[in-house]
């Protein structure tokens, strides 16, 4: 009677460790991040971001309005377009929406645009900055 | 008798006093911005010249005559400015960017941006990467949302004015502020029985890209 009830927790223990690992697979299955096509395209970058990690190229052409744009995942999350100083001290930023494009004014030749994520999680970011106007 | 009758005199004098300093007080608090901000044209409206050269781009991105661009829920006077931009499209659409004076986003389809929650806040913010110098913030509601109050780094509470968008279940305002106990830090929004449905912190952490 002893052993047969041992076995019967031998047996759940198993059981439990299967559905364990069935449902990690399932879970990492559900929340798999979106293939991204990464090329020339996304100027600045297409990595993961740290918590208060930001990337950054420098002003295309000089010109006073650059923009940026951006997708990332996870989508329910906002990252920040930001504008900074040659040196990469920054300026100005602005929480953008998943593939929304932020336009920044009156930025010197010399001045930089790129993403900056603020989450408290690592984020997936394309990242692309460009001249705007 | 006639003491009393002084006593009286004076306690009634004492009291319109009080209601009348509490009066003028709130006079005085209201008239910063007596009432929502207008829903206009931003053609008519005081808009950043960086602004007005960006808004015929992104609104031919999503398809909207960029004269008939409106701006909804602009900062109080005297704050750097910070507004709502909204546009209709050939299908009826409505399109929301979030623009401050140096910046704007891209037109979203207003629909799409509650799927998540009742109420969207977009924060910006500059500086120094040591230093906060200005946070300022854009929030949209749905007809969810009848009020939302803002909590400030400096501990006072007010009520926010919602811009209404005409013919819309949508609404607006934005806050902007250069004094470290004004920068916003907490925004809440509560449905018409009161219930409180949505919290949203504002970053105050420097960025250092």
């Amino acid at each position: 009677m002893r052993r047969g009830f041992v076995i019967v927790r031998r047996t759940s223990a198993a059981q439990l460790a299967a559905l364990a690992i069935a449902c990690t697979a399932v879970a990492a299955l559900a929340t798999a991040r979106p293939a991204y096509a990464c090329g020339a395209y996304w100027t600045v970058g297409c990595q993961y971001y740290g918590f208060h990690e930001g990337h950054s190229v420098t002003n295309q052409n000089g010109n006073s309005h650059e923009d940026v744009y951006t997708t990332f995942s996870p989508s329910n999350v906002s990252i920040t377009g930001v504008h900074t100083t040659a040196g990469g001290s920054w300026v100005d930023s602005q929480a953008m929406l998943y593939g929304d494009t932020v336009i920044f004014f009156g930025e010197a030749a010399t001045d930089k645009n790129g993403c900056f994520n603020p989450n408290s999680q690592t984020v997936f970011v394309n990242c692309r900055a460009a001249d705007a106007v | 008798m006639r003491l009393k009758t002084i006593r009286t005199a004076i306690a009634v004098a004492l009291l319109g006093a009080a209601i009348g300093a509490t009066y003028l007080g709130l006079g005085a608090a209201q008239a910063t911005r007596p009432s929502a901000a207008p829903f206009r044209r931003l053609v008519s409206a005081p808009a950043p010249p960086g602004l007005r050269d960006a808004i015929p781009v992104i609104a031919k991105k999503a398809g909207i005559d960029p004269a008939a661009v409106s701006e909804a829920g602009v900062a109080a006077p005297g704050t750097p400015y910070r507004s709502t931009l909204v546009g209709t499209d050939h299908s009826g659409r409505i399109w929301v960017a979030f623009a401050s004076a140096y910046s704007t986003t891209s037109f979203s389809l207003a629909s799409s941006l509650f799927a998540h929650r009742p109420m969207v806040v977009l924060q910006g913010t500059r500086g120094t990467p040591s230093q906060l110098r200005e946070v300022g913030f854009s929030v949209v509601v749905n007809a969810s949302v009848t009020r939302v109050e803002l909590e400030t780094a400096g501990g006072s509470t007010n009520s926010l004015l919602l811009t209404r968008w005409p013919n819309t279940p949508y609404a607006s305002a934005s806050v902007s502020a250069t004094s470290k106990e004004d920068f916003p830090k907490t925004v809440r929004a509560y449905n018409a029985a009161g219930r409180l449905v949505d919290v949203q912190q504002v970053d105050l952490t420097p960025i250092q890209p």
